[in-house]
């Protein structure tokens, strides 16, 4: 026989009862927990984009040296901002905070382009035409000297491009070309002569990776040529060599800069990175630099004698970002760009005094220079264009300019992201 | 007939006075105490509202991120009243602070958010 038993019953239904209401208040503990994470870190997001929108409009130079500031004149969004001198570019580090929770960004930053002063050629005037034959294409607006442009007949080959010779307009350019940005180049100046520290000339490193937020890794490889192999090296790191340095395939940079007299870059080299030299600086056949990489000639004194100073590019090389000469005083050896057979260059060249091409060379972007050449084993042909194209427009329409070329507008940018975290 | 015993099979035993006092207290106890912790964890929890009214004024700050046009007056979102304060960062010329108010239709804030803002308008 059944029992009446409402006890029993009861505390069933206030068992359930009390189960529901844990799971209830548990549930809005844990919501909550999770949504002021979630605001916090919101929070820190904004003071992040507030950051990095400070150090891309700012011009105050205390950044340099890593400033911590109060936005909104509260003590709760609090941020630590750094700008970084990287060679052609800048680095932006922004480090949002609260109590315990950070969050960081880091990012190369560049320039946006100058309509009114980009060109597919800037070519000075020394009142001389420019003449174009073989697969010669222009393409893209060029400032030419007042003689003007025309089709020439070189090496039994007439030229067999478009009618327009330039498909661009085209407008008189100067005596000189314009002028490199001088507080870029007293950067690249300060970095050249940078404190080296000791000369280590047994350095290795397998894998070796420094983040811009830390001290900047300074290796100083001293007079001894030396041959960088089996390495990956990325960041925050220079190298300095008082000599001839060797880049071979097996090393891998990254975002690194190096200073040294002479580079050479060995055949089959792929990787991104700064690279400059006061003498020469040679990429051999089949190596890729990546954007942005930068190849640049730096002769703050002009040697009495020695070999002209010249930067190669060797055939079915790719480059991408900025090749430029830059000699402060007049020199005998005038400096060269030489582009080899084949080579693709996708950005911007600045040559002081001499472009040299071979065959079949490519720029996807624009040639500024004091004069064209192009040399057979037997004659040399100066301003003639001889099978090589240059495609202003073909250049990625993402693409972002150094302030040291001419042609950058004011407008800075993020160029790449390096650290978020 | 009348008068014969009912039979007892199937027939349920009654509780007692006292039992039934008793468990009538406790389920109102029990029922009290829940009513409580619910009241409290709905008044505490965060109201969806405020949720909304933040997604909505962050899609703002992205939207102006991307135009650089910032928003001068206010303005009604996805039921919010929005209104925009815009004051110029000192010694920085191409930057503005920007704040964000949501209110609900009762004019009550509901949230805010600030950023540092690069707009076209000022020129670096």
């Amino acid at each position: 026989m059944l029992k009446g038993s409402a006890l029993y019953i009861v505390i069933i239904i206030s068992l359930v009862i009390a189960l529901i209401c844990s799971a209830l208040v548990l549930a809005a503990y844990f919501f909550r927990g999770q949504y002021l994470v979630k605001s916090r870190f919101d929070r820190l997001q904004d003071n992040l984009s507030s950051g990095v929108h400070i150090l891309l409009r700012t011009k105050d130079i205390a950044y340099l040296q890593g400033k911590t500031l109060s936005l909104f004149n509260n003590g709760d969004d609090s941020v630590h901002l750094k700008n970084i001198r990287w060679g052609i570019y800048d680095i932006g580090v922004v480090e949002a905070f609260k109590q315990q929770d950070t969050l960081i960004k880091v990012f190369s930053t560049a320039f946006g382009i100058d309509s009114s002063k980009w060109a597919a050629i800037y070519l000075i005037d020394e009142d001389r035409p420019v003449s174009v034959s073989g697969k010669t294409a222009i393409l893209g607006d060029a400032y030419l000297p007042k003689a003007g442009v025309k089709a020439a007949y070189v090496d039994n080959k007439a030229y067999e491009g478009d009618k327009r010779l330039v498909v661009g307009k085209i407008q008189d350019s100067q005596r000189n070309l314009p002028p490199l940005n001088e507080s870029r180049l007293k950067v690249l100046d300060e970095l050249f002569n940078l404190q080296r520290g000791p000369v280590n000339t047994n350095w290795k490193a397998d894998t070796l990776h420094r983040s811009f937020r830390g001290p900047t890794e300074v290796v100083n490889l001293g007079n001894n040529p030396y041959i960088l192999k089996n390495t990956r090296l990325s960041g925050n790191i220079i190298l300095y060599a008082d000599t001839l340095l060797t880049i071979d395939s097996s090393a891998t940079l990254n975002d690194v800069l190096v200073f040294a007299k002479a580079i050479v870059v060995k055949s089959g080299f792929r990787g991104n990175c700064q690279l400059f030299a006061s003498d020469s600086i040679s990429v051999e056949r089949n190596c890729r630099l990546a954007y942005p990489s930068c190849l640049g000639l730096l002769r703050y004194k002009s040697p009495l004698v020695g070999f002209p100073p010249q930067i190669s590019v060797g055939q079915n090389s790719r480059v991408s970002g900025v090749i430029f000469t830059y000699e402060k005083e007049p020199s005998a050896l005038p400096a060269t760009i030489s582009v080899g057979k084949g080579a693709q260059i996708s950005g911007q060249i600045y040559a002081q005094h001499i472009f040299s091409t071979k065959d079949s060379a490519m720029v996807k972007g624009s040639v500024f220079t004091g004069r064209f050449m192009y040399q057979t084993a037997f004659t040399r042909y100066e301003n003639y264009l001889i099978n090589l194209k240059i495609d202003a427009p073909g250049l990625s329409r993402y693409y972002l300019a150094s302030d040291l070329i001419p042609v950058a507008s004011t407008e800075k940018k993020i160029l790449q992201w390096l650290e978020i975290k | 007939m009348a008068g014969d015993k009912i039979a007892k099979k199937g027939m349920l035993e009654a509780a007692t006075i006292t039992e039934v006092v008793i468990a009538l207290v406790i389920i109102v106890v029990v029922f009290g105490m829940a009513m409580m912790i619910f009241a409290n964890v709905t008044q505490q929890a965060i109201s969806t509202k405020k949720i909304r009214a933040t997604a909505v004024l962050r899609n703002i700050l992205l939207k102006a991120n991307l135009s650089l046009q910032l928003p001068q007056e206010p303005f009604n979102q996805d039921g919010f009243r929005i209104i925009p304060v815009i004051k110029p960062v000192e010694n920085e010329p191409g930057l503005n602070e920007l704040y964000l108010t949501a209110y609900d239709e009762n004019q009550q804030e509901i949230t805010k958010i600030a950023e540092i803002m690069i707009s076209k308008d000022a020129k670096p």
